[in-house]
């Protein structure tokens, strides 16, 4: 079972088995459907345990994900046996069209019931539990009936599923849709959190917050994982780390500071 | 409400910079087309413009970051403005309605409208980036051959199907660098109409496939061209020191030929007599 610290292999380190088994607790593998990376955890295979994240299902979308995507995946279940799966609350495609970002839904009951019966059906074929993740958004369809984390909290309770925050995403959308992300924490049930998602995030030419999983955890953000430790059980915490790296020693510094975090409320798993 | 048609609808305005902004200036069209009723497209038109089209444009840079494609426009997309980059992106995506990333089966069209649409106004700088975009386009063909280049009929020595030469009005150093900073620019710039040469191969290795580029002297080009046909033992010598001779190259053919040969960059074809 998954617990303390972990991140995802990245190609820049993937060679650097000892390093990784020294201070990853679990590692977490993102899935878009290659089999390259997958033959890349040949090593790490009973060795480390297992989160997988899945990128390209589309849950939110009214068309339910494609059944050659889900087959896939069950097979990358097989062989990883991940203890949970997680995906983005969100829709990315729908009849021939398929972007490659993340749009959010409209906050509104239908997409609680089409979201929450996609992760349902993909909690059976794979036979694991499902947590989703909370992405960031510059706007949002105008006919809400929800807040976002009323919304989320509809999803996750319809669905039975957890909750994978992201914290770099919710300061993020705090920011630029002027909101409190501790009221919005204080409307997630807090036993749906059971993981989290930290990254550093940069700022654009014209002075917008991109998430762009850098390296540097803000202040801001450590205290969002500081008060999740703190007032829920979630037990996961995963560091996103995708530009700027050259190896493992470059995303070192970020991990000690998370793992030092977790150890203030949860007993270590490696020191 | 149908989330249904919200989606399609939402899907559609993303990826096409055009739709987006027909939407708020036809909106019965879109109505109708999208099958939204009177408070699903009044939502639609309270959408924020600006943050969609910037939605837009970063979704068309995060494809290309997840394609092979990237390599091919990056030098192109590197020197234009900020302003630039802007405009030619999202009449691209306007042009070319990319409904899933095809970023790689879109390269050559991207850079043919880059060059009508950004440069078109032909001042100096344009035609510095006119050039460059050239420089990328052949680097697309080459891939796109996949060492598949066609060779003259004959026997002899012979520049391989994966490989091809080029002049171009750059130095090759600055010009083969990914490196798009401005200090590279100003370098392409003051040095545009210096004759550079580049060689080109392509690469096959398992699932990678790719085009290395090298910079190349004006000897070893010269020889090279000449040898886009099949050359006798005797011609390749010859011609070889000639070019060599009249550069004033110290080198000789045997070793030209040793290394061309070792570097898979000629190949013999049938009887090299």
């Amino acid at each position: 079972m998954a617990r303390g610290v972990g991140a995802g292999l990245r190609p820049a380190f993937q060679y650097e088995t000892e390093k990784i088994l020294k201070h990853f607790d679990f590692m977490e593998v993102s899935h878009r459907g290659g089999l390259e990376l997958i033959d890349a955890l040949t090593p790490f295979i009973g060795n480390i345990p297992m989160l997988l994240h899945s990128l390209n299902l589309s849950l939110g979308s009214v068309e339910p994900p494609p059944q050659h995507r889900v087959d896939f995946l069950k097979q990358v279940v097989e062989k990883i046996d991940p203890s949970v799966v997680s995906e983005h609350l969100s829709y990315s495609r729908n009849k021939d069209i398929e972007i490659d970002s993340f749009l959010a839904l409209p906050y509104v009951e239908e997409a609680v019931e089409v979201a929450s019966a996609n992760i349902r059906n993909l909690s059976v074929a794979l036979g694991k539990p499902i947590a989703m993740e909370n992405v960031t958004h510059d706007f949002t369809w105008p006919g809400s009936v929800f807040s976002e984390a009323e919304f989320i909290k509809r999803v996750l309770e319809t669905a039975d599923c957890g909750l994978l925050l992201d914290v770099t995403n919710l300061h993020i959308n705090s920011r630029v849709h002027a909101y409190d992300p501790y009221e919005f924490l204080s409307v997630i049930p807090k036993e749906r959190i059971v993981q989290m998602h930290v990254a550093g995030y940069s700022f654009g030419e014209g002075g917008q917050m991109m998430d762009t999983h850098s390296g540097g955890l803000h202040a801001d953000v450590l205290a969002l994982v500081e008060w999740t430790l703190r007032h829920t059980a979630c037990d996961q915490v995963i560091l996103e780390r995708d530009i700027e790296i050259n190896q493992f020693d470059d995303i070192l510094p970020d991990l000690t500071l998370l793992k030092e975090l977790y150890a203030k409320y949860r007993n270590p798993v490696k020191l | 409400m149908a989330l249904k048609n919200i989606q399609n609808l939402m899907l559609n305005v993303v990826i096409n910079h055009n739709t987006l902004h027909d939407v708020y200036r036809n909106p019965d069209k879109y109505q109708a087309e999208f099958a939204l009723t009177d408070e699903e497209i009044g939502y639609a038109l309270q959408m924020p413009r600006r943050a969609i089209g910037a939605f837009n444009i970063s979704l068309v840079f995060k494809r290309l970051r997840r394609s092979h494609a990237r390599q091919f426009v990056v030098r192109t997309l590197g020197y234009m403005s900020n302003g630039q980059k802007g405009n030619v992106i999202r009449s691209f995506t306007g042009k070319y309605n990319m409904r899933q990333n095809d970023w790689m089966e879109r390269v050559g069209d991207f850079l043919d409208h880059a060059e009508q649409e950004t440069f078109g106004e032909r001042s100096k700088a344009d035609l510095v980036n006119i050039d460059i975009i050239a420089f990328e386009r052949w680097v697309y063909n080459l891939y796109v051959a996949g060492g598949r280049g066609e060779v003259a009929s004959g026997s002899g020595y012979v520049l391989a199907p994966s490989v091809k030469v080029e002049k171009f009005p750059f130095p090759a150093t600055p010009l083969i660098s990914t490196d798009t900073t401005e200090s590279n620019f100003a370098l392409l710039n003051k040095s545009h109409g210096q004759d550079g040469y580049v060689l080109g191969q392509y690469v096959h290795q398992g699932n990678l496939k790719d085009v290395d580029l090298y910079e190349i002297d004006n000897c070893y080009y010269q020889l090279l061209k000449q040898c886009e046909t099949p050359k006798s033992n005797e011609q390749f010598h010859q011609i070889a020191q000639t070019i060599a001779q009249d550069l004033g190259v110290e080198r000789t053919s045997e070793e030209m030929l040793q290394e061309l040969l070792e570097l898979g960059i000629l190949i013999q074809q049938g009887e090299v007599i």
